[in-house]
C-alpha cells in the first residue's frame, strides 16, 4: 500500500521553498544575514545526533496523539496533559520500583486512560473534546506541579521531583518511539480497527451506513493517541530528564508542539517520524542562533513560526475546507 | 395588477443541467396561488429565482407591473418578498426577539429591541399571529418556528410570501394553524404562494394553482374548477418509454417481510409510521413516492443503520430487527443508499470503498489482506464495466456513473439475497442509468428479491413487478403496474386515497 | 495522505545533507570569551535574567571580555546544550544563571574538567575545580527590610507586616529567617510589638494566586508585604495597589531581587536586591584576573551581592522597563522623583539609624546568620525568633 504521490511532494517541496523564502525576507528586514542565521540554524540544529534524537522522542510521539485521533476525526489537544500524566506515572512508579518496564506501561496506561476519558465525555456526554482537553492540560499542569513541589520532592535538590532511580534510566529511546509509529502505521493502514478508523475520519455517515460505530472509532483512536503522549512522557522522564523540575519546564509544550508536527506530517505516522525529526533540529539550532549572532530568541522562534506555518497550512486548509464541506453538504 | 409575474424564465446550470425551460407564472394580489409538482419539476428553482439567490439564464421578472432584476435576498426581501423554506433560518439559541431583530437590523440599523418587541405586539395584534417574543426558539415546537419565519417577514415588510413545502414538518393540529393563519394573511392583503406536492392542500387552501413538470408549467388553473384527479392527472402525464427490455417476474417465496415498521426521524419525529411489506424472490418491489415521505428512514431501517421503535423485520423467516447493519449484511441483505456522499468516502480509494461493506470477506483476524481486497475491486470493475485506471486510484476521481456502479456493484458481488437501493439512478448520464437498470432487472432475474426506492416515477414503472406507493410514513397501495393509472398514482403520492 | 510522509522523508533527508554539508568553523584565541547561559525564558524578565545581561555587558566593556548569550527552550535541552558547548571548548568561562541549571551541570562537570562553570543562585553540593557555585546570603537582605518594613508599618498605622513567598524551598527559608529577624530587631530597638505574616503561595508563576493572598493578608490588616515569589508577587502588587486605590486603607509592597519600584512607585517604595549582575560580573573578573577558584561562593551585605536598591539602582530598571514598554505614563525621573519622596516620607531616620546600624554589624562580620540545612532546623529557629530569640538565628555573633 505504500506509493508516492507526486502531488503531495510536490506541495511540501513549495511549501519548504516558500517558508525559507519569508523567512529570509524576515532575517533580512530585521537586518540579519540569512545565510549565516540558516546555516547556523541547520548546522547545529542537526549536528548534535544524540540530541536530536532525545529531543524528537516526545514530540514524534505527541505528534502521533494529535493525528491518530485526527485521522478519527478528533481534535486531540490534550497531547499536552496525556504527556504530563505519562510522565509523573512513569517517575513515579520507576521512584517506587526502580525498574523501567513497569514504568514505561503505566506511564503509557496513564496517557491512554486520560485520552479515553476525553473522548468518553464526548462520545456519550456529547462535550467538546477541545473544551475539555484544554481544562485538563492546566488541571494536570497544576496537579504535578504540586506533586513535584509538595509531594515528592527532592530532599537534596528541592526545585525537583525525585529523581529517576539509575537502575531504571534507559536509553535508545527515539528507536521506541520510531516503534510506535511504525506500529500504528501498521495498525491504521493495515488493520480493521485501522481501516475504521480512518473511515469514521472521513466520512462518519458511511461508517455507520457500513455497520461500525464512528463513536466507537473516537475512543479507540483517543486511546491510542493517549498512549502514544503518554509513552512520550515515560520515555522523557526515564530517558532524558530523570526528573520534572518544580517550573515543568521538561514537559510544558510538547502536546502543543506536537499538533504542528502532526500537521506537518501530514497525519502520517511515516511523516511524522520526520516531521519530530526536521522540528526538533529546528528548535535545537534556534538556542544556537541567539547565541552565535546575537539576536534574540524570540528571532529563532518567529522563523520556526513562519516555517510551520507555510508547512502546514496548506494542508490544515485542506482538512477545514473538507469539514466545512462535509457540513454544508449534510446540511 | 398581479403581484408576481415571471415571463419566460429559463435556467441552465453550469454543468449544462436545464432546471427550467420558459416557465411563466403570474400570482395576482392577495391570492393563495399554489405551486404543485414532483421532485425536480423546478418549484423550488423558480421560488429561489424569486426571492433572488439565483439569478435566472433567461426572463423577465415583474413585481407589481414593475421590472426587477435582485441580486440578492435582501434586495428581494426589500422589495417585498418573503420567503419561508423548510428549514428555518433562524439561531437556535437565541429568543425570539433577539431573531427579529436580528433580521430586521440590516433594514434598519438604527432600530432597538425594544422598537422590535412593539413592532412584533402591533404585527401580532394585526394577524392573530402569536409567538412568545421572550422564548429560546429551540425550545419551541416546529410549528411556532415556523410561525416566528412568518412574522420575521411579516416585519420586513414582505407583500409576496413564498412557503417551500410548509406542512411537511408540521403535525396536522400544526397544518390547521398554519391555514388558518395563511387565510387571516390573505385577509391582510398578502399574497402566498403555497409551494406542495400534496394534491388534498391545493384543493384545501389555494385559489389557484400552477402545476409544473420537468422545468415547464403544465398550466395553471382556478382550484375550485378542477378535481384532485385532474390536479394528479397534470402533475405526473408522461409518455412511459419502456426502453428496457423485461421477462415477465417468477416471484418465489417470501424472503423479506416488514410488518407494522415504525421508524423516527433524528429530530424523533416519527417518519414510518407503520408500514407492512413483502418481498419475494426473484421480484422488483418499487416503492414511489414524493421525497422526503419516510423513505430514507424506512431504508435505514430495514438495513439496519436506524432502530425502528415498533414492529419487526423478517428475514428468511428470522426475525432481525434488532441487528446491526453489519450482521444483516453478513446475512445476505444489501443496502444500497440514495446518496453517494454516505456510500462511498470520497477521499479514499477505489479499494477501500469496495471493502466498506465486504470487510468480512477481506480480513483475517483483524488484519486487512490487501491483495484479496485488490481481487475483489478488480472483480468490481470488471463485472460492472468501472472505468477507473486503477483499484487505487480515488474514487472522487471517478465520474459519478461508475461511483455508483462501484457502489452497486460491491453489494451484487457479495450475491445478496434481498437487495434494497435507493435512486439508483440519481444524477446518472443515459448510459449509466440504463446500465444500472439493466443490473438491477438481471439480478431480479437470478432469482433475488429486490426493493427499489425511486422518487424517479419513470424508473419505479419501468423496473417493478409490483408498486407501493408511500405518504407521509404509509404505503397507500400496493399493487401490479397494470392496476395503478398514471392519474391514480399522481393522486396516491400527493396523498388522496384512490 | 500517507503519501505525503514520504514526501517529508526526502526532505528531511535533504536538510540535513546541507546542515551537514556547511559545517565550518572560526576559532581565534586572544579575548576572553563567555557564554551566559540563561534561566528557561530568558531575557525580558525584568529581573534574574535581565540582571545577569547587566552584569556580563558591564563585563565586556570593562574587561574587554567578548559575550554570548543563550536561552534554553527547556530543562530538557540544558545537559546536551551544556556538553556541546563544553566540547567546543570555545568558552573559557560558562556562566550559568538559575537553579535548573543545577542537575544538568552535575551531570556534565565531571566530563570537562578543563572548562570552567559558574552557576548563580544554586550550587550541586558537590566541590570541584572547573566549577563555582555563587549563593547569596539572602538573610542579610531581608533581614534589613525587616526593619524597612516594620518601620513603615508604624508609619502607617499599623503593626503587622506580611510577606507573599513562593514556595517552600532552601532559599525562601533564608529569607523567612532573614525577615522575621529584622521585624523582632526593630522591636528590640524601638520597643514597637511588630507580627509578621508569612504566607506560602506553592507558585512562582501565578499571578492570580498572588493577588489572592495579598488580598488576604491585606485584610488581616498587613500593612507592608515583602513579594517573595517571582511572577506571583506581581500579582500582590496588584492588590496592594487596588487596596490603596479603591479606598479601603493604606499599604506597601516591597519588591525583591530586581528593583520592582518602578511597577507602583508610590506603593513601591524599596526592593531588595540580588545582584546577579554583580555575581556574574566577579565570576568573569576572576577568570580574566587569573585567580579562578572552584567551590562556593556567598555574597552578602559585604560583597554588595545582596541589600536594597538605591535610586541609581531604581532609575536603571525604570529605564528597562520604558524599553520593554512596560512603563506606563511615566518617565524614569517621575518614578525615582516618587521613590525618593516615598522614602523619605515614610522610612523614618530613626529607622534609618538602625538598617544602618544592623548593616554595619553584618558587614563586620559581627553577626553571621545560619543558613538551616533541614526543614526541622528551619522550623526551629523560625519558632525561636517567634519567641524573640533573636540570636537562634545567628551562626556567629549575638545581638542584645
Amino acid at each position: 500500500m505504500l506509493s508516492v504521490d507526486r502531488e503531495s511532494i510536490l506541495e511540501v517541496l513549495m511549501s519548504l521553498i516558500i517558508a525559507f523564502a519569508v523567512g529570509t525576507v524576515v532575517l533580512v528586514v530585521l537586518g540579519y544575514d540569512p545565510i549565516r542565521v540558516y546555516s547556523i540554524l541547520f548546522k547545529y540544529g542537526y549536528g548534535n545526533t544524540d540530541y536530536l534524537l532525545k529531543k524528537s522522542t516526545p514530540l514524534l510521539l505527541t505528534g502521533l496523539a494529535f493525528s491518530v485521533p485526527a485521522i478519527a476525526g478528533v481534535f486531540n489537544i490534550g497531547g499536552e496533559s496525556q504527556l504530563y500524566v505519562g510522565a509523573i506515572t512513569a517517575l513515579l512508579v520507576a521512584h517506587y520500583t526502580g525498574s523501567a518496564i513497569p514504568a514505561v506501561i503505566i506511564g503509557t496506561a496513564a496517557g491512554a486512560l486520560l485520552g479515553l476519558t476525553i473522548a468518553a465525555l464526548r462520545v456519550y456526554r456529547n462535550i467538546n473534546e477541545v473544551i475539555t482537553a484544554i481544562m485538563l492540560n492546566w488541571t494536570f499542569f497544576y496537579f504535578i506541579a504540586y506533586l513535584v513541589s509538595a509531594k515528592y520532592a527532592n530532599p537534596k535538590v528541592p526545585h525537583e521531583s525525585v529523581p529517576v532511580p539509575p537502575g531504571a534510566r534507559i536509553g535508545g529511546i527515539f528507536f521506541i518511539a520510531v516503534l510506535t509509529a511504525l506500529t500504528y502505521y501498521y495498525v491504521l493502514h493495515f488493520t480493521e480497527i485501522g481501516y475504521k478508523m480512518r473511515v469514521s475520519g472521513v466520512s462518519p455517515q458511511s461508517a455507520r451506513y457500513a455497520g461500525f460505530s464512528p463513536e466507537k472509532m473516537v475512543l479507540t483512536s483517543m486511546l491510542l493517541g493517549g498512549a502514544a503522549a503518554g509513552l512520550g512522557g515515560a520515555l522523557l522522564v526515564l530517558g532524558a530528564t530523570y526528573t520534572i523540575d518544580t517550573t515543568l519546564s521538561a514537559i510544558y509544550g510538547i502536546g502543543f508542539t506536537g499538533i504542528g508536527i502532526g500537521l506537518l506530517g501530514r497525519n502520517n505516522p511515516v511523516g511524522i517520524i520526520f516531521s519530530s525529526l526536521f522540528m526538533s533540529g529546528l528548535i535545537i539550532g534556534g538556542q544556537w542562533v541567539e547565541l552565535k549572532t546575537g539576536a534574540p530568541p524570540e528571532l529563532a522562534d518567529t522563523l520556526i513560526g513562519v516555517i510551520v506555518i507555510a508547512l502546514a497550512v496548506p494542508y490544515a486548509y485542506r482538512l477545514l475546507m473538507k469539514k466545512v464541506g462535509q457540513r454544508g453538504s449534510a446540511a | 395588477m398581479p403581484a408576481v409575474e415571471m415571463e419566460g424564465i429559463f435556467k441552465v446550470y453550469p454543468d449544462g443541467v436545464v432546471a427550467l425551460r420558459g416557465v411563466t407564472l403570474r400570482v395576482e394580489e392577495g391570492e393563495i396561488h399554489g405551486l404543485l409538482g414532483e421532485n425536480g419539476a423546478g418549484k423550488s428553482t423558480l421560488m429561489r429565482i424569486l426571492y433572488g439567490e439565483i439569478k435566472p439564464t433567461e426572463g423577465r421578472i415583474k413585481l407589481f407591473g414593475r421590472e426587477v432584476n435582485f441580486s440578492g435576498p435582501w434586495d428581494a426581501i426589500r422589495h417585498g418578498v418573503g420567503m419561508v423554506y423548510q428549514h428555518f433560518t433562524l439561531v437556535p439559541t437565541f429568543t425570539v426577539l433577539e431573531n427579529l431583530y436580528l433580521a430586521l437590523l440590516p433594514l434598519n440599523p438604527d432600530i432597538t429591541p425594544e422598537e422590535v418587541r412593539k413592532l412584533a405586539e402591533k404585527k401580532m395584534e394585526e394577524t392573530g399571529l402569536r409567538v412568545p417574543l421572550g422564548e429560546v426558539v429551540e425550545n419551541l415546537p416546529i410549528g411556532v418556528q415556523q410561525r416566528v419565519e412568518i412574522i420575521k417577514a411579516l416585519l420586513q415588510n414582505a407583500k409576496i410570501l413564498a412557503l417551500d413545502e410548509p406542512t411537511s414538518v408540521l403535525t396536522p393540529i400544526e397544518v390547521e394553524e398554519l391555514f388558518k393563519t395563511l387565510r387571516e394573511l390573505k385577509k391582510e392583503g398578502i399574497t402566498i404562494i403555497f409551494i406542495t406536492h400534496k394534491l388534498k392542500e391545493v384543493k384545501e387552501i389555494t385559489d389557484r394553482v400552477t402545476v409544473m413538470r420537468r422545468g415547464e408549467v403544465v398550466g395553471t388553473v382556478n382550484t375550485g374548477e378542477v378535481s384532485e384527479k385532474d390536479l394528479a392527472r397534470m402533475m405526473v402525464q408522461r409518455e412511459v418509454v419502456m426502453s428496457l427490455q423485461k421477462s415477465p417476474a417468477n416471484p418465489g417465496e417470501v424472503v423479506f417481510r416488514v410488518e407494522n415498521l415504525k421508524v423516527r426521524d433524528e429530530a424523533g419525529i416519527e417518519a414510518v409510521k407503520g408500514v407492512t411489506l413483502e418481498l419475494r424472490e426473484g421480484e422488483v418491489l418499487g416503492i414511489a413516492g414524493v421525497q422526503g415521505n419516510g423513505q430514507r428512514e424506512l431504508a435505514e431501517a430495514l438495513a439496519g443503520i436506524r432502530l425502528p421503535h415498533d414492529g419487526r423485520i423478517i428475514f428468511e423467516g428470522r426475525d432481525v430487527t434488532s441487528l446491526g447493519a453489519a450482521e444483516r449484511y453478513k446475512l445476505g441483505i444489501a443496502y444500497v443508499p440514495d446518496s453517494r456522499k454516505v456510500g462511498l468516502v470520497g477521499d479514499m480509494k477505489i479499494v477501500e470503498n469496495v471493502i466498506l461493506t465486504n470487510l468480512p470477506r477481506v480480513t483475517s483476524s483483524g488484519r486487512i489482506m490487501w491483495d484479496a481486497a485488490e481481487s475483489l475491486s478488480e472483480e468490481v470493475i470488471k463485472r460492472f464495466d468501472v472505468v477507473a485506471p486503477s483499484v487505487k486510484a480515488p474514487i472522487k476521481h471517478l465520474s459519478g456513473g461508475n461511483q455508483q456502479k462501484v457502489m452497486v456493484g460491491r453489494e451484487i458481488v457479495r450475491e445478496p439475497k434481498v437487495f434494497i437501493v435507493a435512486e439508483p439512478t440519481q444524477g446518472l448520464d443515459i448510459g449509466a442509468t440504463e446500465f444500472i437498470r439493466r443490473t438491477i432487472l438481471n439480478l431480479r432475474d437470478s432469482g433475488k428479491a429486490v426493493l427499489l426506492i425511486s422518487t424517479d416515477l419513470d424508473e419505479v414503472l419501468q423496473l417493478s413487478d409490483r408498486i407501493a406507493v408511500i405518504y407521509e410514513g404509509r404505503i397507500m397501495a400496493v399493487g401490479r403496474p397494470e392496476e395503478f393509472t398514471l392519474e391514480r398514482l399522481g393522486l396516491l403520492m400527493g396523498g388522496v386515497d384512490a | 495522505m500517507r503519501k505525503g510522509g514520504i514526501a517529508l522523508a526526502l526532505i528531511g533527508l535533504v536538510v540535513m545533507a546541507m546542515a551537514s554539508g556547511c559545517i565550518g568553523g572560526e576559532s581565534e584565541k586572544e579575548k576572553v570569551k563567555v557564554a551566559v547561559l540563561f534561566d528557561v525564558g530568558g531575557r525580558g524578565d525584568l529581573s534574574f535574567n535581565d540582571m545577569a545581561y547587566l552584569g556580563a555587558e558591564r563585563a565586556k566593556e570593562e574587561l574587554g571580555v567578548e559575550v554570548e548569550y543563550m536561552t534554553p527552550k527547556s530543562s530538557e535541552d540544558m545537559v546536551p546544550l551544556l556538553k556541546q558547548l563544553a566540547e567546543s571548548k570555545e568558552y573559557d568561562l560558562l556562566v550559568l544563571i538559575g537553579f535548573l541549571w543545577t542537575t544538568p551541570l552535575d551531570q556534565v562537570a565531571d566530563q570537562y574538567p578543563d572548562q570552567k562553570f559558574v552557576l548563580i543562585d544554586s550550587t550541586t553540593g558537590k566541590t570541584r575545580e572547573n566549577e563555582l557555585d555563587i549563593l547569596f546570603r539572602e538573610q542579610e537582605a531581608a533581614a534589613l527590610i525587616g526593619v524597612i518594613a516594620s518601620g513603615m508599618a508604624y508609619e502607617l498605622g499599623g503593626d503587622t507586616i506580611g510577606a507573599v513567598a513562593g514556595m517552600d524551598i532552601p532559599p525562601l527559608w533564608k529569607f523567612h529567617i532573614g525577615y522575621l529577624f529584622g521585624a523582632k530587631y526593630f522591636e528590640m530597638k524601638t520597643g514597637k510589638p511588630v507580627k509578621m505574616i508569612w504566607q506560602y503561595t506553592g507558585t512562582f508563576g501565578d499571578t492570580q494566586v498572588g493577588y489572592n493572598t495579598g488580598m488576604q493578608l491585606l485584610q488581616q490588616n498587613v500593612k507592608v508585604i515583602y513579594g517573595l515569589a517571582g511572577l506571583t508577587h506581581v500579582g500582590m502588587f496588584d492588590a496592594v495597589i487596588d487596596w490603596n486605590e479603591q479606598g479601603k486603607g493604606q499599604a506597601f509592597a516591597v519588591g525583591q531581587d530586581a528593583s520592582q519600584e518602578w511597577y507602583a512607585p508610590k506603593y513601591i517604595p524599596i526592593s531588595g536586591s540580588k545582584r546577579v549582575d554583580t555575581a556574574v560580573y566577579d565570576a568573569i573578573k576572576m577568570v580574566v584576573d587569573g585567580n579562578w577558584k572552584g567551590g562556593i561562593m556567598t555574597l552578602g551585605l559585604k560583597e554588595n551581592g545582596v541589600g536594597y536598591w538605591d535610586l541609581d539602582g531604581v532609575r536603571q530598571f525604570a529605564e528597562f522597563a520604558k524599553e520593554a514598554g512596560k512603563l506606563k505614563d511615566m518617565t524614569p525621573d517621575d518614578v525615582v522623583n516618587i521613590v525618593k519622596e516615598q522614602r523619605e516620607k515614610y522610612i523614618k531616620p530613626e529607622v534609618w539609624e538602625i538598617v544602618k546600624e544592623l548593616e554595619t554589624k553584618i558587614k563586620n562580620g559581627e553577626i553571621v546568620f545560619k543558613t538551616p540545612q533541614s526543614h526541622d532546623e528551619y522550623e526551629q529557629i523560625i519558632n525561636e525568633l517567634q519567641k524573640g530569640n533573636l540570636n537562634a538565628a545567628l551562626e556567629k555573633g549575638s545581638v542584645s
